[in-house]
This record gives structure tokens, C-alpha cells and sequence, in this order.
């Protein structure tokens, strides 16, 4: 009896992270700080990534909107939008009394390029502009495979991102002011191997006691009710608590296309 | 004297009970009343994303009418639809008339095709960028509507909150969905 309990939860239990895993894995988990550029793709080099972090940070600083860059492999079968929303949503990115959040969503597969911007910012860059800002700078850039320069010149240019953000919040921002220490390092995927790592480990000690195993059961029933609500997010859940992310929303504006 | 003693007991247990389930139906009617909230507030989010769609419209007829001077009868179908847009009353009219209006709007996206000089005007890309964004942002608050929507009908319908909501006037509320005569909304998108 003990042995068929424990083949039982062994497998429930299997089988509840394998599902776990492949609801997860079309949008990149959030990381838990605020990392302005997860380059998933691998665009862009040490380098560059610090020097667009500065700058991204340094709008953070002057104006507390996030502006996130995200480069994937491919979208799955979502389209841009679809992959940008759910992202933006499970981010939550921007401040959650501000909404000012702003994706930079890039996919190499489908060589699609995606502004996507929270409710807060839908003033200061209305679809028609970032529409401009994608066919101006970042079609030829990427195009031709800089994309570093693309990057730097929507957030950099006369009627860029930084211009306009300074505009609506009346700042200036100082893309020079950030510090080692403040710019945010990619540690996500390190760290997400070494967390199984330790969650297998710690199952399988739960496993072999007998009050480990009723609190397992336990955990189980809990899970099992919060699986649908996963990845969803909903319209007003999902964002972005206990770490990093402001927790801001997105009510799809934004604008992009191929390149 | 144990008669009355016992009188006594009953009636606090009674009055215990009462307590109790006014509290509950206290909780339960203020539940109505805030996902009843909820609904409306998100309505009209979704009202002014339909709302800027509708005013975006005759930007975009303008800035191409002078170059598709053929294609009269296509603006005229928007003409007609944005006017019976306007004059739209009931819920069901509304329903009917924006399902005309995206058909209307598909179609002239879909002739704008046929000239390609046009989307290599800026002014004319900025403004299939806004209406791209006014459709993607309809289908979200649309989304979200009926989020909220669910979660209000499950409420109101659900044992025994269901009789008081029904004593109160808390009736479910409609989705919202795409006219099913209606063609699909207009996708924009650039090559």
C-alpha cells in the first residue's frame, strides 16, 4: 500500500511539472529583476547589451518607465501581438499605478519587429509614431543585421523614445548617470537550472519521510486548483508582484511589423 | 424555571442563526454590486476603443479617397455604415451596426491592396498603424469584457446567491460577440 501511494505521487507529481514546463513554453519566464534587456536570441553582444541597459535604465531613473527589450528565437504559433500582450501582461511591466511600461519585442524566425505599449504611454507614443520610428530605423538596420544600431536609434533618434518620454514627463534623462552596479545582469537562466535543480532534490527527501508525503498530497490538491489561472493572467491578474516589474498593463497599443 | 431557561437558548440560537445569515446575504448582494461594477466599468473601456475606431474612419477615407477616385461604391458603404453607426439605439442595433461598419472597413483595406503607391505614403502608413492599433485594442477590452462578464454571471447564477440576486434585479449580462453575419474584422498588416 505504502509503495502504490508512493508510485502514485511520484507519477501525479511528474506529471504536474511536465505540464507546468510545456504551458510555459512559448513566453520567456519573467526575471526577477527588472532586466531591461533579455536578449533570448542572442542579437547582441556583452557590450551592447550594457549600453542599451544604461540607457534604459537611465529612463527608468529620470522617469520611471520601463522600457523592455525582448529578443526571441520565434513566437510559437502566437502572432506578434498575441506573444507581446501575454508577455506584457505576465511582465507587468511599467509601474502598476502608471501603466508606463514599453516592450521592444524582436523574433528572428518570423523577423518580426513589435512596440507594444502599457496604457500610460499611449499618449506619448501613439501607434502612427511607432510605426514611423519601425519603418525609419529599425527595417533598414535589421535588415541588415545591426541590430544594435536599430536598437539605439528608436531610443536614441530626434523623435525617438528618450525625446518623447522627456517631453511627456518633463525630464531629461541622463543615459550616462547609471553605475556598474545598478545595471541589471542576465542571471534568469542560470538561476532557473539551479532552482529544478534544488526542487527535485527536495521532493524526493519529502518522498521518503511519512509527514513529507501528506504534505505533498496536500500541495498537490492546492495546485491542481490553481493550474487553469497559470499563464492566463486574466484581465486583471497576473502581474508582476514579488519582484523587479512594476506589475503595470497593457491594453495592446503599439505598432511594428516585418523587417 | 428550566422552561424559560430553555426558552432562552433557543432564542439566542435563533437569533445567532439570523445574524449569520445576514452577513451573508450582506456579502452576497455587495458581491453583485462590485462585479456588477466591474462589468460596466470595463463596457466602457471597451465603448471608447469602438468609439475611436469610429472617429478614425473618415481620416483614413480622406487621406485615400483622392487616389482611389474609382472606388466610389466602397465609400460609400462606409458612408452608410458609420451613419447607421451613429444612429444605432438598442444594444442589438449597435451589435448589428458595428458588425456592418468592420465589413465595410475590410473591404476598403482590402481594395487599398490593389494600390500599392499609397502605403508608401507615410501619412497613409500612420494611419493603418492607428487603425491596426484601434482593432488590437478592441479585442483586448473585448476580452477583458467578457472576463469580467463571466465572473459575474457565474456569481449571480450560482446556488443560493442565485435567488437573492433575482429578488435584488441582478440579471446575467450579455457577451460581447462579433455579429455573426458580419465578415471578420479587418486584419492590417504589412508585408
Amino acid at each position: 500500500m505504502q509503495r502504490l501511494k508512493r508510485t502514485l505521487s511520484v507519477t501525479l507529481l511528474l506529471f504536474l511539472l511536465l505540464s507546468a514546463a510545456i504551458g510555459h513554453a512559448a513566453i520567456p519566464e519573467r526575471p526577477r529583476e527588472l532586466t531591461f534587456v533579455n536578449d533570448l536570441a542572442g542579437l547582441l553582444s556583452a557590450g551592447e547589451e550594457q549600453n542599451l541597459t544604461a540607457v534604459l535604465a537611465g529612463i527608468e531613473q529620470a522617469t520611471t518607465a520601463e522600457v523592455v527589450i525582448v529578443t526571441v528565437p520565434t513566437l510559437g504559433r502566437l502572432t506578434a501581438f498575441d506573444f507581446a500582450q501575454r508577455l506584457f501582461t505576465q511582465w507587468g511591466i511599467g509601474k502598476r499605478d502608471q501603466n508606463n511600461g514599453l516592450l521592444l519585442l524582436v523574433s528572428t524566425e518570423e523577423r518580426e519587429f513589435r512596440f507594444h505599449t502599457g496604457y500610460g504611454l499611449e499618449g506619448a507614443l501613439p501607434d502612427g509614431h511607432l510605426g514611423s520610428l519601425h519603418r525609419a530605423h529599425i527595417v533598414p538596420a535589421f535588415g541588415q543585421g545591426r541590430f544594435y544600431d536599430g536598437f539605439l536609434a528608436v531610443l536614441l533618434a530626434d523623435d525617438g523614445i528618450v525625446k518623447r518620454l522627456e517631453r511627456e514627463y518633463n525630464v531629461t534623462v541622463d543615459v550616462g548617470t547609471v553605475t556598474q552596479a545598478q545595471v541589471g545582469r542576465q542571471t534568469q537562466g542560470y538561476l532557473g537550472g539551479g532552482l529544478n535543480i534544488l526542487v527535485v532534490l527536495i521532493l524526493i527527501l519529502m518522498l521518503s519521510t511519512r509527514g513529507g508525503r501528506g504534505l505533498l498530497w496536500f500541495l498537490l490538491g492546492h495546485s491542481i486548483g490553481n493550474m487553469n489561472r497559470r499563464g492566463r493572467g486574466g484581465p486583471f491578474g497576473g502581474g508582476g508582484f514579488g519582484g523587479g516589474f512594476g506589475g503595470g498593463r497593457s491594453g495592446g497599443g503599439g505598432a511594428g511589423g516585418r523587417w | 424555571m428550566k422552561q424559560s431557561g430553555r426558552m432562552l437558548g433557543v432564542l439566542l440560537v435563533g437569533l445567532g442563526l439570523l445574524a449569520v445569515l445576514g452577513v451573508f446575504l450582506a456579502g452576497s448582494y455587495n458581491s453583485f454590486v462590485r462585479l456588477s461594477q466591474q462589468v460596466d466599468s470595463q463596457f466602457a473601456n471597451l465603448e471608447a476603443r469602438l468609439q475611436r475606431r469610429f472617429d478614425l474612419i473618415p481620416n483614413l477615407v480622406e487621406t485615400v479617397k483622392g487616389h482611389m477616385a474609382h472606388e466610389q461604391e466602397v465609400f460609400s458603404n462606409i458612408a452608410d455604415a458609420r451613419a447607421r453607426m451613429a444612429g444605432a439605439r438598442t444594444v442589438d442595433e449597435r451589435v448589428a451596426a458595428t458588425g456592418q461598419l468592420e465589413g465595410a472597413l475590410s473591404r476598403l483595406l482590402v481594395v487599398m491592396e490593389a494600390y500599392p503607391l499609397l502605403k508608401a505614403q507615410e501619412s497613409v502608413s500612420r494611419l493603418m498603424d492607428e487603425l491596426a492599433g484601434t482593432e488590437n485594442r478592441i479585442a483586448v477590452e473585448r476580452d477583458n469584457f467578457n472576463a469580467v462578464v463571466q465572473q459575474y454571471n457565474t456569481r449571480i447564477k450560482s446556488f443560493p446567491a442565485v435567488l437573492l440576486a433575482r429578488m435584488f434585479g441582478y440579471v446575467e449580462r450579455a457577451y460581447f460577440e462579433a455579429d455573426p453575419g458580419a465578415q471578420t474584422a479587418p486584419r492590417v498588416t504589412f508585408p
